[in-house]
């Protein structure tokens, strides 16, 4: 039954689309289909806030999704093994901590943005302006679809720990390492992908 | 009183349509008759058999009073005098009273028999003029109606009716359908400005107003003189020159030199016509004149459309020229309304094809569409997420051994 509403859906989204199309074209307006003057004139600090708003929640899903996979093994192996439950709370805190890196990179950004008054500026400083609001979204987003697939691989790492832990108590420690060793190379990789953008951008947000 | 004018409303819609507002009052007190009932096409002798001779003739009134206005329409109330100060002064008599009577009546040609359905009044014929000719000139007319009736009344001792008819017949007054085909192109004609065309040799221009901001007063400009224009039609060059004064003020004057230039973008592969400089020369107060040419990010891509067409915008952006700092010079906006400019290629001496500078999605129309489609993606995804978990059901075996549960730490 759903599908048939999927169907319907998408077949008017896909008729009204195609005879907009055939109607600039066929009318000799084809010049109105304009992506560019879309692009350029929508204001910077819309795709740039949209960047930061996307870091922030990316990464909290990711970090959530983490957790869930987590938890939901700490508590199973937790039945038959109550003691796990104090040691493996670190895992967890693994977890956040992606979430707390994602917040702390969103803080960050938005620092970053300033008034400035197009009227002012000359054409290259505005050009700069532009390329510093679609910086912003690239570094937002990379942060926090990076951040997304470091909450997913700590969290099954941590469940892994968990079992072992549960299994064989001498395991817990090297398995944690582990997780360590996951955290550090993503850190690296965001961090450094993040500071690229923003040096880009750091210079042009002018006041005057 | 709402009814009464509802009454009034709901006639002009029918379509009977030889009835001409009765509207009758007194200021006899104490009456002993129910309020009258009124309804449209009422026959007038209705009126006077049920509503004089039986509820006011015994009041004993000493005059009737009968002001008869000039071509008097249903219209007049509804849609001319539905401010709320036109009939103030009628409205209240008629609202005051419990025995008054608005109602729509065949015309009738001898007002003066009534008078014999109330025996003992002097009958008194007033005439009010109503100057139709202009739409302010007909709410004045109505307004001085009002008071001429007012103060007849006020002036009179004793008591009286007074009855507000006219008595032109259906036949001047057109059928209600014929009205409303006046009124409207009454109100169209009145409401009517008139826009500055140029039909220069090259550019053709149409604009409603232009508007100049020097610092921070708004001047509205009229035409100084006539606009000049340089360059030969063909050579893709084209310059308009403005010659504007304000209009409150007539020691401002602004020369607006407009140049337009035709180009093949790479691109498009198409040539287009953009506006690529203004230069504003004014002076205000007989000073020194200055020289400012406005930022061209701020029309450039605006006032721009292909070969052999023509741009409408009806509120283009601002040209502006501002400063950061008050000491480098005075800020500039230069504003139009309800331009329409063709530069090159008009042919017939008419506008060509119009492109409109609002395009059917607006810059703000696309992207909130873009952040809610993504906003609904994500949130689409999460719930398929979430809705599919389950719990793990691998070792669910209902004929296997119990889970045991050490009792221990």
């Amino acid at each position: 039954m759903y599908k048939i509403i999927y169907v319907v859906f998408y077949s008017i989204f896909l008729f009204v689309v195609a005879s907009l199309g055939l109607y600039l074209l066929f009318t000799n307006q084809g010049f109105r289909f304009d992506v560019g003057n879309v692009l350029t004139n929508i204001s910077p600090y819309a795709f740039a806030t949209t960047g930061i708003g996307l870091a922030m929640a990316f990464s909290v899903v990711g970090a959530a999704w983490g957790i869930f996979t987590t938890g939901s093994s700490i508590m199973g192996a937790g039945v038959i093994t109550p003691r796990i439950y104090s040691k493996n709370l670190v895992s967890i805190i693994f977890c956040e901590a992606v979430a707390i890196y994602g917040i702390i990179i969103s803080i960050v950004m938005s620092n970053y943005l300033k008034y400035f008054d197009p009227n002012l500026l000359s054409d290259s400083m505005m050009a700069q302006n532009i390329f510093a609001g679609y910086a912003l979204f690239g570094a937002g987003l990379t942060t926090g679809l990076s951040n997304l697939a470091c909450g997913i691989c700590v969290g099954i790492v941590g469940s892994g720990a968990a079992i072992a832990d549960a299994a064989n108590p001498n395991l817990f420690v090297k398995v944690t390492l582990l997780n360590n060793c996951i955290n550090f190379p993503w850190l690296n990789a965001t961090l450094g992908q993040h500071s690229k953008q923003v040096q880009a951008t750091q210079v042009f947000y002018v006041i005057l | 009183m709402i009814k009464c004018f509802l009454t009034l409303f709901l006639v002009s819609l029918v379509s009977c349509n030889e009835f001409v507002p009765y509207l009758t009052w007194t200021n006899i007190e104490g009456l002993s008759c129910k309020r009258p009932i009124q309804f449209h096409g009422m026959n007038i002798q209705h009126i006077t058999n049920e509503h004089y001779k039986k509820c006011l003739a015994p009041g004993k009134p000493n005059k009737l009073i009968i002001f008869l206005a000039d071509q008097l329409t249903v219209e007049d109330f509804t849609y001319f005098g539905r401010n709320e100060e036109s009939f103030e002064k009628t409205k209240n008599f008629i609202k005051s009273d419990s025995s008054s009577l608005t109602a729509s009546v065949k015309p009738i040609q001898d007002l003066k028999s009534i008078q014999s359905y109330l025996p003992g009044a002097d009958v008194e014929v007033v005439k009010l003029k109503i100057d139709r000719s202009t739409f302010d000139s007909l709410t004045t007319s109505i307004q001085q109606m009002d008071d001429i009736v007012w103060k007849k009344l006020n002036n009179i001792g004793g008591k009286y009716v007074a009855v507000l008819t006219t008595d032109t017949t259906y036949s001047v007054l057109g059928s209600p359908a014929e009205r409303h085909v006046r009124i409207r192109r009454q109100s169209e004609a009145d409401n009517k400005t008139s826009d500055i065309l140029i039909k220069g040799p090259c550019v053709f221009m149409k604009y409603s107003a232009i508007m100049l901001t020097i610092d921070v007063k708004r001047h509205v400009m009229v035409p100084d003189s006539n606009s000049t224009q340089v360059g030969n039609c063909t050579d893709g060059n084209n310059t308009l020159i403005l010659s504007l004064k304000s209009k409150d003020d007539a020691s401002i004057k602004a020369k607006v030199r407009m140049d337009f230039i035709m180009k093949k973008f790479k691109t498009s592969a198409m040539d287009w016509w953009f506006l690529s400089s203004v230069t504003v020369d004014y002076n205000q107060f007989n000073q020194k004149n200055t020289v400012v040419s406005l930022k061209s990010r701020t029309f450039r891509d605006i006032i721009s459309a292909p070969k052999n067409w023509s741009l409408v915008c009806g509120a283009p952006p601002n040209m502006t020229r501002i400063f950061a700092k008050i000491q480098d010079g005075t800020n500039l906006h230069l504003e139009f309304t309800g331009l329409q400019v063709q530069p090159f290629g008009v042919v017939n001496n008419t506008f060509g094809r119009a492109l409109d500078c609002e395009g059917w999605f607006t810059i703000g129309i696309w992207t909130g569409l873009i952040v809610t489609l993504l906003l609904v993606t994500i949130l689409t995804l999460g719930l398929c997420m979430i809705a599919q978990i389950t719990t793990m059901d691998r070792f669910d075996d209902p004929k296997g051994k119990q889970l045991s549960i050490p009792q221990q730490e």
